[in-house]
């Protein structure tokens, strides 16, 4: 069983209708226990990061998401969700913790150097840096995917680094570490590839 | 980089999917979840859909056409028609609508938009602004393009981005459903002066008229009515002819 984290940030029909696609059981809950018995999470997202870290405290789901991801369970965040693996954000200062779980810090595009329309908003191409992480199984090279983000995620090792969009500059765009991934774009509203990559997820578990 | 959207737009009352004319003589050509179902099969790059008969009857968004819609579509889902309200937007929104757009709640005020904005993102929402070319002017109207506005569509538009719209959707009235090529020029305008992308609607009746329209306007997307219910123009067929030509367009199956 998938537990999708509904904290109030964002609405969740198009991803639990995704995952109803692909024949997946899957919850959507912020019941600690569900989470924590969880063969799987996914960190879903839209908002403000400041927002989404206060909701998480309040539901005190930090711990829960900690320990499931220390017994190996796999972790998918998506769009704020991915930001929310980072150490902190730009949008909310360095007192708002995130997780931790890939260490970087989530900074404003304008910063990094997009001059063009911000936010980064329409279909853009996904351009694999490590092509044969699991995300990217089947997944041609250069297919465009679903973006809505003013802030993006600036690793501190690119080790981590999965795949990554261009927007005047290179953007990060999905990330891995071990079995917690992340991706900025939204799989649930990219059509066919967006779909493979969540399927990628799904048989990432071991359920 | 950004690709050019191919957007279908789906027009409703109650269960059936209308066309019309000049936003008039409206006649039934079809149902909309048949009408959904091909149009996310088809790899649309978002699908709008709007309940045009909400404002004329003074009523609000028939929330049934989301319940219908929202399962079906795997891309980008914006609703519009009689939003009057922020409550009416959120709840939209929070039931699965990625975008609202407005148009006729926001003739005196852009407060909406404005507040819409502020609690979902500039992303969330797109104003509709409708002109109509009476020989060398173009005039501004709203209410399906019954209320004539003392503003030009340009000033309007700039209006709608300033309250925090994220995208302005130009609609040709005078070219609604007519199938003979957009209004270029109002496009152009439009899409040269304000600082957000521009949706352009109302004339397509080839791909040739698509290309035409993103050769000589630098609008973002294009939204496509008649087109694909009455010819065999597909958004495949039309990304084709806009990659020979050079402009960015998604990669699909």
């Amino acid at each position: 069983m998938i537990a999708v984290i509904d904290y109030g940030c964002g609405n969740l029909t198009s991803l639990a209708e995704s995952l109803r696609r692909l024949k997946v059981r899957f919850r959507v809950t912020a019941d600690p226990s569900e989470i924590g018995s969880s063969d799987g999470v996914i960190l879903p997202g839209v908002g403000h990061f400041g927002h989404a870290v206060d909701m998480i405290e309040r539901l005190e789901l930090r711990p829960i998401i900690l320990d499931s991801v220390a017994k190996g369970v796999p972790l998918l965040g998506i769009c704020l969700g991915m930001q929310l693996l980072a150490d902190w954000s730009e949008e909310a200062g360095e007192g708002a913790k995130g997780l931790g779980l890939i260490p970087g810090v989530v900074r404003n595009i304008g910063g990094l150097g997009v001059s063009s329309l911000i936010p980064h908003v329409g279909w853009n191409e996904l351009r694999f840096v490590n092509p044969s992480h699991p995300m990217a199984m089947e997944v041609a090279e250069g297919r465009d995917v679903y973006f809505v983000h003013s802030y993006a995620v600036v690793l501190a090792d690119q080790i981590h680094l999965v795949g990554v969009t261009h927007h005047d500059v290179e953007l990060v765009a999905a990330i891995a570490k071990d079995h917690v991934w992340g991706v900025q774009f939204h799989p649930e509203k990219s059509s066919s590839v967006g779909h493979r990559v969540l399927k990628n997820f799904v048989d990432s578990l071991s359920c | 980089m950004l690709k050019r959207r191919i957007i279908p737009l789906l027009l409703v009352e109650g269960p059936n999917l209308v066309k019309g004319k000049g936003f008039d003589n409206w006649r039934r050509v079809g149902t909309l979840i048949p009408a959904i179902n091909v149009q996310n099969s088809r790899d649309v790059d978002e699908l709008v859909i709007v309940d045009s008969g909400a404002t004329k009857q003074d009523r609000g968004f028939d929330f049934s056409i989301l319940s219908q819609a929202r399962g079906r579509c795997s891309v980008p889902l914006t609703v519009g028609g009689g939003i009057r309200s922020l409550e009416e937007a959120s709840i939209l929104i929070q039931e699965g609508a990625d975008k609202v757009l407005v148009g006729s709640s926001c003739v005196t005020s852009m407060r909406l938009v404005s507040q819409i904005a502020e609690r979902f993102g500039s992303q969330a929402v797109i104003v509709s602004v409708d002109a109509r070319r009476e020989g060398a002017n173009v005039s501004c109207w709203s209410h399906g393009g019954t209320k004539r506005l003392e503003v030009h569509p340009v000033e309007r538009g700039l209006q709608a981005v300033q309250a925090g719209a994220g995208e302005v959707l130009v609609n040709s009235i005078d070219r609604d459903g007519e199938m003979n090529g957009f209004d270029i020029e109002i496009m152009g305008q439009m899409a040269r002066e304000l600082l957000a992308p521009v949706i352009a609607a109302g004339g397509a009746g080839s791909v040739r008229d698509v290309v035409d329209l993103f050769d000589q306007a630098p609008v973002a997307a294009v939204a496509v009515g008649s087109l694909f219910q009455f010819t065999e123009a597909t958004p495949r067929s039309i990304r084709s002819a806009l990659a020979v030509r050079g402009h960015p367009v998604r990669s699909t199956d």
